[in-house]
C-alpha cells in the first residue's frame, strides 16, 4: 500500500520535472541546476527522513528547524571561533542534534509529555541555545574552508545529495526490513496493542526521536559546510516543510504509516518547486502559496484514491 | 404507562444484544432488570436514553413520544441515565459535571446556551443534587480527586439534574457501600412517588428484590420473566437468569489435569497455581478484577507469559498492519525474514483455520472471530509456557467460538498452562478444569465444573447467601 504511494509521489516528481523542463527549457533542465536542486533539498530532505520515522511512531517533532540552526552554529563555532578541525566540528554539530533528540525522547517517554508540547519546548531550547552561542554573530565557514575541498575524493557540492540518498536508503531498509522498523509502525498504529504484545514501546519511541534529532543536525551540518554559514536564525519554519515532505511522501499523522523514500521524494518535489518558481515571472512571490496548495492537492488526491481502492 | 416496549431488537455486528424484547414500566414504580453479563440489560437502558439509534421495534414513552434519537432529546423528554461505566471529564469540578449541558442562565428560568451561566444558582442546584445522592465532599471538588464512590454519586446526581420523569440507573450501587446504596434506593423511590418511573439494572439480586416493585429478567437478549419483586425468591431469579441447558462437556484427551509441573505461581489478591496442561477459568462480575489480575500477571512475567487482552480492537490489533504483521508482533529477530514469515503465517492460518486469502490481507477485512484467532496465533507463536486469555470469545459468532474453544483446549493438551477470564459462564464450565471466582478484586472461592454449575458460580460472584460463607464452603468443598 505504501509502495503504491511511493510510486505515486515519484510519478508526481517526474511530472513536475517534465513540466518545468517544457516551460523553462535548458535554463532549468541542465546538470548544474539539477545539482543545485539536490544540494538545497538535502538541507531539509535529510531531516524529513527523521520526521517520517517520528510520524510513523504516532508522534510529531517540531524541532527540526531549530536543530538545523543549532547544529550549523555549533559546527561553525568549533571550526571558526575555536579554530578546530572541520571533522571535529561536524561531529559536534551531529552530537548537538542527538542531544536535543534525546531530550525530546526523555520528555515524551519518561515525563510522558505529549510529543507536540515536548518538541515545542525542545524547539525553543535548541533555537535559544543557537542564539546564546552566536550572541547575534554569524560564522563564515566558507572563508576558512579550502576552496577545492573534496573529502574522500568527492567534490563538496556532491556531498549533500549523496548523504541524503545514502541515508534514505539506510533508513528505508531499517523501517522495512528490521524488527525496529516494524515496532515503530506498530506503536504508531496502535500503541496499546503494541504494548500488550510485548513491544518495548518506550525504547522504540526514544529511538525515533533521537534518530530524528541526529538527522536534523546532519541537515544543519550540510547547511554549515556547503553554504558556508552558521547562524542562529537559519531554517526558521523548516519544521513544517519537513513534516509536509513526510506527509506528501505517505506518512499519516495518525501514525502507523510512513515511508522514508516517499519523504525524500516529497522533499525533492518541494526542492524543484523552490528552484523553478523564481524563474517564472511572478513566481517568486507565489512560491509559498503554490507549495501550500501542492501539499493539500497531493494529500487530498491520495485520500480519494485510497477511498476508491477500499470501496472497490 | 411510563414506558411501553414492543419487539425491541438491537444488533451489534454479529451479536443480537436484544431480541424482540417486550416490557412495560408502570408509572409510579421502581422496575428492576436483572440478567447475566451480556443479557442485554445495559443495551435496553441505552435505547431508552437515546444512545442506540439503530434499534428495531417500537418504544412508546409517556405522552406518546417515541424513543429519543440522541442524549439531548432524551433529556428534553425527561429521561436521565447514569451509565455503568463512570464517564466524567476529569478536569471539571463536581458542580460543573452535575449541571453540564443544563447550566442555568442569568435570565430567570432559562438555560444558558451561549449566554452567561448563573454561577450562584448553578452551585446551589448542584450542591442540592449532590446532597440528595449522599455525597460527602465539597461540590467544588475536581472530579479527578474523587474516588469511584464520589464519581458514581456525581453521575447519579447528573442523571437527576434534568428532573427526570424516567430515571435509568445501570449498576448504581456497585461502587457504593450499604449506606450509600440505601440513599440511592431512596432517590429511586422519590422519583416513583412523584409520578415518574425508575428503571434499575443491578447484579445485587437480594438488594433488587428488596427495593423494587417489579422485576424483569433478561437472558441472551430475550425477555423471560416479569413479576412482583417482593414475591420472588433469589434462587428462583438466578435459575431463570441462567436458564438454558448447559452443553455436555466434551471428552478430554488429557489424562488427569493437575499432574503437570506448576508453570505459573502467582501470589496476590487472586492467588493462582496453574499446572502445565491445565485450563483455569476466572469468573466474576464486570469490575470484579479479572482483567486486572491477568494484566498484573503478564506485567510481572515479561517474556514468560503471552496475554491475549480483551477489547481486541483497542488492545490487540494494529489496524495498519496486515494479518502476517499482526501475527508476528513483537517481530522475531532483529532483521525481518519476509519469506520465512510468509511461510510461518500460512502455517498458523492453516492450523487455526483462519479464514483469509493470505497473510497479506488487511486485518480489518477479517471477521471478529478470525481476528481473535490471529491474536491466539500471536500468543502461540511466542511459545511461552503460560497463556493468559481475556474474554477470548467476546463478540465472536457461534461457529468461530467452537473453533476457538478447540484451539484453547489443544493449547493446554500440548502442555501450556492457560488462564482464561470470561463472562460467558457456559464457556468457562465447558473449557476450564477449575474456575476461580472473583469478587471485588479478590478470589472468593473455587468451583469444580464437573460438580457445580452456573448457579453456584453466580452465587459466589454476587455474594448471595451472605457473602463469605458460600465462598468458604465452595473453596473447601
Amino acid at each position: 500500500m505504501t509502495r503504491r504511494r511511493e510510486l505515486g509521489v515519484l510519478l508526481i516528481l517526474v511530472g513536475e520535472l517534465a513540466l518545468f523542463s517544457a516551460l523553462l527549457g535548458s535554463s532549468f533542465a541542465n546538470p548544474e541546476n539539477a545539482g543545485l536542486i539536490v544540494k538545497y533539498t538535502a538541507i531539509f530532505g535529510i531531516a524529513a527522513i527523521g520526521a517520517s520515522m517520528v510520524i510513523a511512531s504516532g508522534g510529531i517533532d517540531l524541532s527540526p528547524g531549530a536543530v538545523i540552526a543549532l547544529s550549523s552554529v555549533v559546527t561553525g563555532h568549533w571550526f571558526v571561533a575555536t579554530g578546530g578541525s572541520i571533522e571535529a566540528a561536524c561531529a559536534l554539530g551531529l552530537a548537538s542534534g542527538l542531544l536535543v533528540g534525546a531530550l525530546s525522547a526523555f520528555l515524551i517517554v519518561k515525563a510522558e509529555l505529549p510529543p507536540f508540547i515536548a518538541t515545542l519546548g525542545t524547539m525553543g531550547i535548541a533555537r535559544g541555545l543557537a542564539f546564546v552561542v552566536t550572541e547575534g554573530r554569524f560564522y563564515d565557514l566558507s572563508s576558512r574552508l579550502p576552496r577545492d575541498a573534496a573529502p574522500l575524493g568527492l567534490d563538496l557540492d556532491l556531498w549533500p545529495g549523496l548523504l541524503m540518498l545514502g541515508l534514505a536508503a539506510v533508513f528505508h531498509a531499517l523501517m522495512r526490513r528490521t524488527a525496529l522498523g516494524r515496532h515503530i509502525l506498530a506503536v504508531g498504529g496502535n500503541e496499546s496493542a503494541a504494548f500488550h504484545a510485548g513491544v518495548a514501546v518506550g525504547r522504540v519511541k526514544a529511538v525515533a526521536y533521537i534518530a530524528a534529532g541526529g538527522l536534523s543536525s546532519l541537515s544543519g551540518v550540510v547547511l554549515a559546510v556547503v553554504q558556508g554559514q552558521g547562524k542562529a536564525d537559519l531554517a526558521t519554519g523548516y519544521e513544517l516543510d519537513v513534516i509536509a515532505a513526510a506527509v506528501v511522501g505517505g506518512a499519516s499523522l495518525s501514525g502507523g504509516r510512513a515511508s522514508v523514500a516517499g519523504a525524500v521524494f516529497g522533499a525533492l518535489i518541494f526542492g524543484v518547486l523552490r528552484n523553478a518558481l523564481p524563474q517564472i515571472p511572478g513566481g517568486t512571490f507565489a512560491d509559498r502559496l503554490i507549495l501550500g496548495l501542492a501539499v493539500l492537492i497531493i494529500v487530498v488526491l491520495d485520500r480519494v484514491a485510497s477511498r476508491r481502492r477500499e470501496s472497490a | 404507562m411510563a414506558v411501553r416496549v414492543r419487539g425491541l431488537s438491537v444488533r451489534y455486528g454479529a451479536t443480537l444484544a436484544l431480541d424482540g424484547v417486550a416490557l412495560d414500566v408502570a408509572r409510579g414504580s421502581v422496575h428492576a432488570v436483572v440478567g447475566e453479563n451480556g443479557a442485554g440489560k445495559t443495551t435496553l437502558l441505552r435505547v431508552l436514553a437515546g444512545l442506540c439509534p439503530g434499534h428495531a421495534g417500537r418504544v412508546v414513552l409517556a405522552g406518546g413520544a417515541a424513543a429519543p434519537r440522541n442524549p439531548g432529546e432524551a433529556r428534553r423528554l425527561g429521561i436521565g441515565l447514569a451509565e455503568q461505566e463512570i464517564e466524567v471529564c476529569p478536569e471539571l469540578r463536581a458542580v460543573d459535571q452535575v449541571t453540564l449541558g443544563l447550566e442555568p442562565g442569568v435570565r430567570a428560568g432559562r438555560r444558558a446556551r451561549i449566554g452567561w451561566i448563573d454561577r450562584r444558582r448553578q452551585n446551589e442546584r448542584a450542591a442540592a443534587l449532590l446532597e440528595r445522592v449522599g455525597a460527602r465532599f465539597p461540590p467544588e471538588t475536581p472530579l479527578q480527586s474523587l474516588g469511584a464512590t464520589g464519581r458514581k454519586q456525581v453521575q447519579i446526581a447528573r442523571a437527576l439534574a434534568g428532573d427526570p420523569r424516567l430515571l435509568l440507573l445501570d449498576e448504581p450501587t456497585a461502587a457504593l457501600d450499604a449506606a450509600g446504596a440505601a440513599i440511592v434506593v431512596e432517590v429511586l423511590r422519590d422519583v416513583a412517588r412523584a409520578g415518574g418511573a425508575a428503571l434499575l439494572v443491578s447484579h445485587r439480586i437480594d438488594e433488587v428484590l428488596a427495593c423494587a416493585d417489579v422485576v424483569s429478567i433478561l437472558r441472551d437478549g430475550r425477555h423471560v420473566f416479569t413479576g412482583p419483586a417482593r414475591e420472588q425468591r433469589a434462587d428462583d431469579v438466578v435459575r431463570r437468569m441462567v436458564g438454558r441447558e448447559i452443553p455436555a462437556r466434551a471428552a478430554r484427551a488429557v489424562a488427569a489435569p493437575g499432574d503437570g509441573d506448576v508453570a505459573l505461581a502467582w501470589d496476590g489478591d487472586v492467588p493462582l497455581r496453574v499446572r502445565r496442561g491445565e485450563v483455569v477459568g476466572l469468573a466474576g462480575l464486570v469490575g470484579a478484577g479479572r482483567s486486572e489480575t491477568l494484566e498484573a500477571i503478564a506485567r510481572a512475567h515479561p517474556g514468560r507469559c503471552a496475554l491475549v487482552p480483551e477489547e481486541r480492537a483497542r488492545k490487540g490489533l494494529v489496524p495498519t498492519f496486515n494479518v502476517r504483521e499482526n501475527l508476528f508482533l513483537p517481530a522475531p529477530g532483529r532483521i525481518l525474514r519476509r519469506a520465512r514469515e510468509r511461510a510461518d503465517a500460512d502455517g498458523w492460518i492453516a492450523r487455526l483455520g483462519i479464514r483469509v486469502r493470505s497473510g497479506e490481507d488487511p486485518i480489518a477485512s477479517l471477521s471478529g472471530g478470525n481476528q481473535q484467532k490471529v491474536l491466539l496465533a500471536r500468543a502461540l507463536a511466542r511459545r511461552t509456557g503460560v497463556v493468559l486469555l481475556d474474554e477470548p470469545t467476546q463478540g465472536v459468532d457461534v461457529g468461530a467460538k467452537a473453533e476457538i474453544h478447540a484451539c484453547i483446549r489443544g493449547l493446554a493438551d500440548a502442555g501450556s498452562a492457560v488462564v482464561m477470564a470470561s463472562s460467558d459462564l457456559p464457556e468457562l464450565l465447558h473449557l476450564a478444569d477449575r474456575i476461580v471466582v472473583l469478587r471485588e478484586g479478590r478470589s472468593c472461592g473455587e468451583v469444580d465444573p464437573t460438580r457445580a454449575g452456573e448457579a453456584e458460580v453466580i452465587a459466589l460472584a454476587t455474594g448471595l447467601d451472605g457473602g463469605g460463607r458460600a465462598a468458604d464452603g465452595a473453596a473447601h468443598g
